[in-house]
């Protein structure tokens, strides 16, 4: 399908190139996995392999797309044959409902009437979508827009798609959905598959090959048991992040670990642990008091609603999270996890129930004590250099601390360029900085681990586990299980507008069947059945 | 689509429906036509849309009509009958039947196209503009989903604005906020651009999906309105439903045929309703 | 419209579409027939950015997203038409001086862009609120009142009188606006290019 010859890749305002010679064949209907550090060229190099969305800047080398070059192709025939999923979703609708932005393409494609109604009754009905239709675009939260873009491009039916981390805001569930048809596109239509991932883990099952690339070249590859072997192999630490956590746990317990034994999948993980750990009972789930100091934000039969109408999103839902709480919310999409957050701060108001924080009435004082990263991080800037936007957020011009700040978030080769030019990883990361920058005694994080690359990601972790132990009360929402089971401590499932579970992560998460983490599900029946994480697997691991 | 009754009847029936009646207002002065009219309407609003905007607009209405009821015997001083004089001015019964009936047709249009804007907006509204310029239809359509999208977007930004900068004036934050949303907003166009031609937008010439098909309703719909709007119109062409009343006010007589209109004028106007009524 | 490109169509709709937004804001009304927003400016902004082709397009899609959302105040179709479809696309007549206003940002000649920009703002307001004077006086003329100067006179002073309010206004939320951020004129490309 696609055949790149040294390709290299300069934005204008760049003085590095993005990417550098990149030499690769595509198969057709090969399904393939694109990896790597945020910041490392995969939404560039997918957007330039689409051609139309080419981005602006000085490309060398060549493409070739079924072995003409792919300039001569015409947009018209490109548009018909490759459908690119963007990292943006909420940056892609077009249209005011669901129902005309899932039709859009397919009328620019001039498709009838009838035909239209065929197609989007058929995907409708595999996603359960029916609800969805005649909702506003703008009023569908982060993870139906991703479905809902996901679907628009899809009944399309392109012969490649190309998907740019497509589930980053999509909760377990609909994760494994998506992740599950685009395995049946592969097999049953033969469709060719390009998917650039951080959470992969999944996706190694059905993979034909993997490309990781980094600093602008292709550094691992291979299928994925030799692209997991190879990551092992390698001195660079940095790398462990990437590996999926059973197949992390396999290699750090195997002496000699040899690549066609590696697990991939949940199962194998299973049938390995199986084999190398000695049964286990059942454990009884440890009770884990929750400590009570001071309340910090606490909410009180709390109700919601966009209009009479409609379904409450929030339901006589009551929340206390305590100072030096790490907590997390999770639940499904569009259980109303964003909303509850926005009510916390004031920008929803809750139709009926109290909202307190820091014990007090919402008031200019309390907000300045809060750092709050949106789901969308582009609300935050307001200047034209990353510099600019962290010098606002000294409190005392000490450009020192900013400078190790940026430091410390891998961003300091940002500091001159305009935010909204940042990878999405990298904006993330921005705002990170610049909230840390005040000191907050509150953080309010939505979704802060979408877009984040591994490494990324475990820094991030650790970061916020230091400053919590110095005292920072965290909330977070988030879809990554993996991440809350690593990092936070308590966590509450918001569930039919309520929290319906609240206690200590790992007796919430523990014997799930979505909502927990691989290790956990791949290690039930044997005696590591309590543990949640790589690092807890090594420590109970029983000596023999 | 969930909509019942008027609403979900096809959006070209619900134009020819407003066309007619407007065109009807035009054509008669009775002022008992007139005021029925306008009592009908009246009722039509009322329900569609339980009283909401009827409520918030109708003090303006009322008001505006009596200006017109007051002020045109001021103004005009044509007619024979002469109720009575304030100063130099004649105050005549003609120009007082004239402002009355003049009010109440203006007080029926504002009704009818509070009804209008109640039942042909959005979608609809924008189906019916499409065949008339699709891509100026298809530029509204997107305009229309920035509208609540930058409200919903101010409201974090300002929930982010006050959360990291406390220490300036409100003025200067203001302008910082806006500044953010249109900065925000044109990386948007760029991306949505993006989006568009990534669906092929621009290839080709585009066709249109329509959610709305005529049934056999819409046409029987169609026939009736027709049908008693042309033998309505007859009727005021022959001048029933119609008096004189510059230079002399003519009779106020119901004739036979009087009648006849007048009752079918009811169905008429009501059509709404009735259709309500019947997919009930 | 063949003559934008997509990034520019959408910028016109994105600005028509913010001065709905602005429109829903509270803004100051002495009385019902006067009432004085700073609407106009997204109208304005794209007017100084793209010339008077988008913004009288965006000003008329601004005019009709009034009616397609049910928030016109409809009389007569003639009415509706002379305010809504031709007195917001004339707000489009700020843009003639889009070439001026961005060449004086450019030469950091900050008296001339502002002296610009408020004649700008002025002009665009005239073009607009002339239409609305328009239809004013037929709507009086026609239906309730049939002689003399009273419907000029009365339709002139409410006019008159939003008029001034709201290109004030708008003018001094211009001045200030661009002030702190020229880069919202001078286009996005001219701006990567600039860093380049
Ligand atoms: N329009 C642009 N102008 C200048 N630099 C850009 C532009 N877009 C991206 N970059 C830079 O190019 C590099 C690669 O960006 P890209 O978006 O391809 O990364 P990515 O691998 O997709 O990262 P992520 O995983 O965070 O999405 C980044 O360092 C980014 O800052
Ligand atoms: N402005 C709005 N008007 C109407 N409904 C809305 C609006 N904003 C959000 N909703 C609805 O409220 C529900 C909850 O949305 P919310 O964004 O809180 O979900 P979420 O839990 O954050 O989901 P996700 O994980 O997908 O981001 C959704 O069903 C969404 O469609
Ligand atoms: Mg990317
Ligand atoms: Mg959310």
């Amino acid at each position: 399908m696609f055949q790149l010859s040294g390709l290299s890749f300069r934005y204008p305002d760049m003085d590095k190139s993005v990417l550098k010679q990149l030499h690769l064949s595509i198969g057709e209907g090969e399904f393939i996995l694109l990896t790597g550090p945020s910041g490392c060229g995969k939404t560039t190099l997918l957007r330039l392999l689409t051609y139309v969305l080419r981005p602006n800047g000085t490309l060398a080398g060549e493409i070739f797309y079924k072995n003409q070059p792919i300039h001569l192709w015409s947009d018209k025939e490109l548009t018909e044959e490759i459908g690119f999923i963007s990292q943006y979703p909420e940056e892609q609708m077009v249209m005011p409902t669901v129902m005309q932005e899932l039709v859009f393409g397919l009328e620019n494609h001039g498709l009838s009437t009838a035909e239209m109604r065929k197609r989007v009754a058929e995907l409708g009905h595999y996603f359960k979508i029916e609800d969805l239709l005649n909702k506003k675009t703008n009023a569908l939260s982060g993870g139906e827009q991703q479905l809902v873009h996901l679907l628009s491009v899809l009944l399309l039916r392109p012969k490649v798609l190309i998907l740019d981390e497509p589930t980053s805001q999509l909760d377990p569930v609909h994760a494994t959905l998506v992740f599950q048809m685009l395995e049946q596109l592969h097999h049953d239509l033969g469709m060719t598959i390009i998917i650039a991932e951080h959470r992969y883990a999944t996706l190694l099952r059905m993979c034909d090959r993997v490309f990781m690339l980094d600093e602008g070249t292709v550094c691992f590859t291979g299928n994925s048991r030799e692209f997991l072997y190879q990551l092992a192999q390698s001195q660079d630490l940095r790398y462990d992040a990437y590996l999926p956590d059973i197949a992390h746990l396999y290699i750090k317990k195997t002496k000699q670990p040899v690549n066609n034994d590696i697990p991939l999948t949940v199962n194998e993980g299973r049938v390995w642990l199986k084999r190398v750990l000695p049964m286990g009972r059942r454990l009884q789930k440890p009770k884990q008091q929750i400590k009570q100091t001071e309340q910090i934000v606490s909410l009180n039969d709390v109700t919601f609603y966009h209009s009479k109408n409609e379904p409450s999103i929030l339901n006589r839902l009551s929340l206390t999270v305590y100072k030096g709480d790490f907590y997390a919310i999770i639940g499904g999409n569009a259980s109303g996890k964003t909303t509850l957050i926005e009510i916390c701060l004031g920008i929803k108001k809750p139709k009926r129930g109290r909202l307190e924080l820091f014990q007090q009435q919402l008031n200019k004082k309390t907000l300045e004590r809060i750092g709050y990263l949106p789901q969308q991080p582009q609300a935050f800037f307001m200047y034209d250099t990353v510099e600019k936007e962290m010098q606002s957020m000294l409190n005392n011009n000490n450009e020192e601390i900013m400078i190790q700040m940026a430091k410390h978030f891998h961003i300091e080769h940002l500091l001159h360029q305009h935010p909204f030019d940042c990878s999405y990883g990298e904006m993330q990361r921005i705002v990170l900085a610049c909230l840390l920058l005040r000191q907050p005694d509150l953080l309010f994080l939505d979704e802060p681990t979408k877009g984040l690359d591994p490494f990324a990601k475990d820094e991030l972790g650790r970061y916020l586990t230091a400053l919590h132990k110095k005292g920072l009360t965290i909330v977070m929402v988030s879809h990554d299980i993996d991440f809350v089971a690593q990092y936070s401590e308590r966590v509450g499932l918001l569930f039919d507008g309520e929290i319906t579970a609240d206690g200590a992560t790992k007796t919430i998460l523990q014997d799930n069947s979505f909502y927990t983490t691989d290790i956990n599900r791949a290690a039930r029946g044997t005696a590591l059945s309590h543990v949640l994480t790589v690092e807890e697997a090594l420590q109970a691991w029983p000596e023999k | 689509m969930s909509e019942q009754g008027f609403l979900s009847i096809h959006p070209f029936v619900q134009l020819i429906y407003y066309l007619l009646i407007s065109v009807t207002l035009f054509h008669i002065n009775h002022p008992i036509f007139i005021g029925t009219s306008f009592l009908l309407l009246f009722t039509i609003v009322w329900i569609q849309d339980k009283g909401e905007t009827a409520k918030k607009r109708l003090l303006h209405i009322l008001l505006l009509m009596g200006l017109i009821i007051l002020f045109n015997p001021l103004f005009v001083s044509r007619g024979r009958y002469i109720l009575f004089y304030l100063g130099e001015r004649q105050i005549t019964l003609e120009a007082l039947i004239y402002g009355i009936s003049l009010a109440f047709m203006i007080g029926g249009m504002l009704l009818l196209f509070i009804s209008f804007q109640h039942v042909l907006h959005g979608q609809r509204f924008l189906y019916l503009f499409a065949n008339l310029l699709p891509r100026t239809a298809l530029l509204i359509m997107i305009a229309l989903r920035f509208v609540p999208l930058l409200m919903y977007r101010l409201e974090t930004i300002r929930a982010v604005h006050r959360v990291r900068r406390s220490n300036t004036t409100p003025i200067k934050t203001a302008m910082f906020q806006m500044q953010t949303l249109i900065t925000w907003s044109l990386e948007e166009a760029i991306k949505t651009a993006d989006s568009m031609k990534a669906r092929g937008y621009g290839n080709q010439k585009r066709t249109m999906y329509t959610p709305y098909r005529m049934e056999k309703r819409d046409w029987v719909v169609i026939m009736l309105l027709t049908l008693l709007f042309l033998l309505f119109f007859l009727g005021s062409m022959l001048g029933y439903g119609n008096i004189y009343i510059y230079p002399q006010l003519g009779t106020l007589r119901f004739y036979p045929l009087d009648w006849v209109m007048y009752i079918i004028m009811i169905p008429l106007y009501l059509m709404p309703l009735l259709i309500e009524r019947s997919t009930n | 419209m063949k003559r934008f490109d997509l990034e520019t169509l959408l910028e016109i709709a994105i600005f028509a579409g913010f001065a709905m937004v602005i429109d829903l804001f509270p803004s100051f009304k002495p009385n019902p027939s006067i009432s004085i927003s700073f609407a106009m400016v997204p109208i304005f902004i794209i007017a100084f950015r793209r010339g008077f082709l988008a913004a009288s397009i965006s000003g008329f899609l601004w005019g009709i997203l009034q009616i397609a959302t049910g928030d016109a105040w409809i009389l007569t179709p003639t009415q509706a038409f002379i305010e809504y479809f031709i007195a917001f696309t004339c707000i489009g007549f700020a843009g003639l001086f889009s070439n001026l206003i961005k060449s004086s940002l450019k030469d950091k000649k900050r008296g001339a862009t502002f002296v610009w920009i408020v004649i700008a703002t002025f002009i665009g307001s005239v073009a607009r609120y002339f239409w609305h004077f328009v239809a004013g006086v037929i709507f009086f003329k026609n239906y309730a009142i049939e002689a003399g100067k009273t419907p000029v006179i009365f339709s002139l002073t409410m006019n008159g009188m939003t008029f001034l309010g709201a290109s004030i206004l708008c003018a001094i939320i211009l001045v200030l606006l661009i002030n702190k951020a020229p880069q919202l004129i001078t286009n996005t490309s001219e701006r990567r290019q600039q860093a380049a």
